[in-house]
This record gives C-alpha cells, structure tokens and sequence, in this order.
C-alpha cells in the first residue's frame, strides 16, 4: 500500500514504517516558541530540572504582543530573552516579524522536514512540503528537553486544485471556498494535501497563504509537494540541506475533495464563522469602516503588491481606516524599496511595524473596531470579538478584495477595478 | 484507569474562547478571575458548581480553534476530571492528554445534567450509571497514552522517568 506525505515524513522521523493511525515517538526537526505561549513553556520546562537538549533546535519568537502594551506581557518577554540568551537558543524581538514567517524566511522549515510551532497558523509551512504542527506549552517544554513528541499518524484528505485560475482570483479565495466545503471539523485530525495542475501556478507566498488557514477546519496540518518555484523560494533562505516527500501514486486517502479552478470567482468569510463563506457578489456593497491588510495569513510581499497595484494614484474616503502590516521586517524593506510602501500610504494607509497586529485581539489592543462597525481582514479568523469588539463584523477576503472595498468604502468585487 | 464523577453537560462547538475568555480581560488578569468566567457565555457560574472529581458531557467540537493550553489545565484546576464529547478540536484533544485529562468521545445524547458516569480507559467504555446504560466509544487509547495520562501529564511522565518512558 502506498503512503501519503505525512506517512513518509513520520517514518523518516521516528525510523520505521508507519500508517495513519499508528502512535509514534518522532524525532521533531524544530520548535518554537512565541510570547503569547512562552512563558508557560518555560514555566514548565523549568519544572522538568532537564538541561535544552538541542539549542539549535529552538527559537522563541516575539509576534503577539508587538508593540507591548502591557507590564505582564513586556516581563514575560523579558522572561523569553534571558531564557534565550541563558541556554544559547535563536530569539528573533519584537518587530523582526509574525513566527510562521520567519521560520520559513530563516530556513527551519524546510521540505521533508517536521516541525513543531507553538501557534494555530502552523501548517503554513506546508507551502514548502514541511509538516509543521502546532502544539501547547507543555508540548514545547517537552521538546526543548528532549526534540522528540508522540504524535498519532494522521489520516490524510486530498484536494485536487485543478484547471486554470482566472485573473482576480487568489489564494485566498480558493482557501476561503474549500473551508466553506468542509466545515469547522470537516478535516479534524487529519492532514490536507493538496495537488492539482493549479498548485504549480500558483505562487510560493500564496500556496503558503492556503496552507495558513486549515486549522479552522480542525486539520492536524496541510501539505504541497516540493517543486522547482518552492527549491527557488528557498534558494536565498535554506543554509541546510533538505529532502522532499512526494506521495505514493497509490497513497490512500480518506476523503478526495476536487475544485475547478477555472469557475472561481472571489470568496469571503463572512461574520462570524470562518465557514460561513459567500461568493463576494452576494455581499457586495456592504458599507464598511476598516480594512486591515497583513497577518501571516497575507502580508507578504506579493499581498502588498497586490494591495498598491489597486491603490496606486487613489485615495481611500474618510470613512475608510486602512491598516497595513508587513509579515517580517524583510519584507517590509522590500515593499519600501518596490515602493509598495510609498502608494499605500499616499493612499490613506496606517503601516505598522510587523506583527500579528489587529488580529490577535484585543490582546494587543491595536485598532479595535467600534460598536457596529464592519471590517474586512486579509487574516484567518472572524470569530465574534475577534478584533476586541464583539459587536463588530469580520469580513475575510483576499488582498484584492481588501484594497478594493477600502477604495470603495464597500464590500467590492475587485475584478471589476482591473 | 477508571473514572466515576457526575456529568455536566455542555453543548456543540465549544471552542476556545469560550473555554476561558482570559484573553478578552486585562492582561494582568489572575486565573482565579480566569475561572470564575470560565464558559461564561454559555454557563455563567460553571465554575461553582463544579465539584472535585465531575465530569463533563459535551457535543460536537470541543474545545477546537486555539492551541491555548489554559482551556484544559483550568477544567483540571476546577476539578474536572475527564470530558466526554461526540468529538474533539485536535489541538485540544493534544493538550488534554499532555496536561493528565482524559477524553473519551461517545453519544453523550445519552447523558443527562448531574448524571453518574462511569469510564474505563483502559476498555473505553462508558457507563450511565444513573440510567444503567452502557455508551459505546470511538476513543480508544494505546498503551503509551495511557501511561501518559497514568503518570498525570507529559511533564510528569518526563519527570518520573526522566526523559519517555514510552
């Protein structure tokens, strides 16, 4: 019987034959950690009394709580930098960027490779054909002091992404839709792998983008093959070497799941399930008070150029707050050389030093939307009080989507401005 | 491992944030005030009413969305000492095992609020002991988490044997 990608990275990672179902001890490639679930991991691996068993390993990450408004949370990344600096493990501060980022900009996902995230977004990595799992803080506790974790095998669901992808549509609208087919536990416990001729268009940051978002649907993780654009993206990133996991022809699978790209049209999440999805012509028109463009979910470079490619020469009504926030500090750079930066502030646009931002919550107390007001989000969740305000409505879309209704103060269709 | 508690019923699709709304308060808020709002939304006072050694029967979903750990660790703080469900968030379902709470997924169709509810890991059978009805279950643990949820967490299990023993 053939083996699905998840199969062959678990038994690489634990030295034997394994099958979804069977409980394994594997050997994790990498872990890290962020400040909004350091300070208990360190709170528990204290109590372990074990020494880090593999520094290089480990990274802490500070994305939550950026820019830090609040004692408790600047001690406990207080907390992180001795930690870090004590046992000799990476620590990328504040504003460097959002964790799921920078451990594909740094180089510790790579193809093949399993990798533990303390944070939902996890599968991100997937992009790249890592298996990258979110965990607790118990779990990374475990794993600074041994690099090992049990895991079951996950069962895995294919997603044939096939047919042509018709200009305006993105990888976000094609995330957006699936997650309305399957459900909030349409995919629980298990991984999504994707294939179709469409991945291999697609670009690396919106395969990524596509991969970000399964959690919401309960899957353990997602996963693409490796190919030539992803052994390219990675060309200036991975000092390793890595080995990618193809499946089997005669993999098994639980469930197949196919999308014709070439009838996509623009999707949204609307208010207050990440499943409640609608094509953006059903909801167009909507009057809305804030957009904000960013999160690991779609702040990368090819999201910001989008964003400017609608915005350039505009200017967005006064009834309209648009917040951008690149993904990392490298990519911030980037969009300001390419000028990204320049047309979305003459634009109208608030650009933030990188971080989760506004998504996490009122945790970071960034631009919380007032009673009644409707936003659109290019992030992952739209769960009521989401943003710090339960009585305000989330709107999910793509960058596109984004840029245009901030230009238009209303839900818009952004074929209809290209 | 065998449990006995009465059985609190909660409904679908329990996620997270409903768990523990910890993350809406003050940043400098105490767990005490954490658990005082636990499931607030939905069962205001759960906390109160729960008693050493209780359960809790569930529907479909829970515990789904984040990987935030407080939602497992304050139900045992509480005093909660397995969940029952028709099903599990993943991440969740991971948590609880690696702080020492044990989940069983079953037809908790068949459990009434303050219900005895007996279960045997080992077997993961359930049994209503109110309404004399044994409930068929999709868990079924290995041997190695069940030493896990034997030694009362992963942290433990790592501590007593100094590294896995499984």
């Amino acid at each position: 019987m053939g083996k699905t990608i998840s199969e062959i990275i678990f038994g690489r990672h634990c030295g034997k034959d394994v099958a979804a179902g069977d409980l394994v001890l594997a050997d994790v490639d990498f872990c890290m950690a962020n400040d909004a679930k350091s300070a208990l991991a360190i709170k528990l691996f204290e109590k372990l009394q074990m020494p880090v068993k593999n520094p290089k390993k480990n990274a802490f990450i500070m994305d939550h709580f950026v820019p830090c408004t609040h004692v408790k949370n600047a001690n406990d990344q207080k907390r992180m930098r001795d930690f870090a600096a004590h046992h000799k493990i990476a620590l990328f501060d504040a504003g460097q960027g959002i964790c799921h980022q920078l451990l594909l900009e740094k180089g510790f996902s790579l193809p093949g490779s399993l990798v533990a995230v303390g944070d939902s977004h996890a599968p991100s990595a997937g992009a790249v054909n890592c298996f990258a799992v979110a965990i607790g803080s118990t779990e990374t506790a475990a794993l600074l002091a041994t690099s090992k974790l049990w895991f079951k095998v996950p069962e895995t669901i294919k997603v044939v992404l096939d047919g042509s992808i018709p200009p305006g549509i993105y990888g976000k609208d094609i995330i957006i839709k699936l997650l309305g087919i399957m459900g909030i536990e349409g995919a629980n416990y298990q991984t999504i792998e994707f294939h179709g001729n469409a991945v291999s268009t697609l670009p690396v940051e919106e395969r990524i983008t596509i991969c970000n978002m399964v959690v919401d649907v309960g899957a353990k993780t997602a996963i693409m093959e490796h190919d030539e654009a992803v052994a390219e993206w990675l060309k200036d990133k991975a000092s390793k070497h890595y080995d990618p996991v193809y499946a089997d022809s005669d993999a098994k699978y639980v469930r197949v799941i196919e999308m014709d790209m070439s009838i996509m049209e623009p999707y949204v999440s609307c208010p207050h399930s990440i499943d409640n999805t609608n094509p953006i012509r059903k909801v167009a028109g909507t009057k809305i008070q804030q957009v904000f463009i960013g999160s690991c979910t779609n702040g990368r470079m090819t999201d910001l150029q989008i964003a400017a490619s609608f915005l350039k020469d505009k200017t967005i009504p006064a009834s309209v707050r648009l917040i951008v926030i690149p993904a990392s500090q490298k990519i911030y750079k980037e969009a300001l050389k390419a000028g990204y930066i320049e047309t979305l502030i003459d634009a109208g646009a608030q650009v933030m030093p990188p971080s989760c931002g506004p998504c996490a919550g009122v945790m970071t107390h960034q631009w919380v939307p007032a009673d009644g007001d409707v936003v659109v989000s290019t992030s992952n969740r739209n769960f009521k009080g989401r943003m710090g305000n339960k009585n305000a409505e989330i709107y999910l879309a793509s960058p596109a989507v984004a840029a245009a209704s901030a230009l238009k103060g209303a839900l818009t269709d952004p074929r209809e401005l290209m | 491992m065998n449990i006995t508690g009465k059985a609190h019923k909660l409904g679908d699709f329990i996620n997270t944030d409903i768990h523990c709304s910890g993350k809406y308060l003050d940043p400098g808020a105490s767990q005490d005030e954490v658990i005082r709002r636990l499931f607030i939304e939905i069962k205001p006072g759960f906390s109160e009413r729960v008693g050493k050694g209780d359960i809790i029967a569930a529907g479909e979903g829970f515990g789904t969305v984040s990987s935030r750990e407080d939602a497992p660790t304050l139900l045992r703080k509480i005093g909660i000492q397995a969940v029952l469900a028709k099903s599990f968030g993943y991440l969740f379902y991971r948590n609880a095992i690696n702080v020492g709470l044990p989940l069983v997924e079953c037809n908790t169709d068949l459990i009434n609020e303050n219900d005895m509810i007996a279960i045997d890991l080992q077997t993961s059978v359930v049994t209503n002991l109110s309404s004399k009805k044994r409930i068929e279950s999709k868990t079924k643990y290995s041997a190695e988490i069940l030493h896990i949820l034997e030694d009362g967490g992963l942290i433990n299990h790592l501590t007593k044997h100094g590294g896995y023993a499984i």
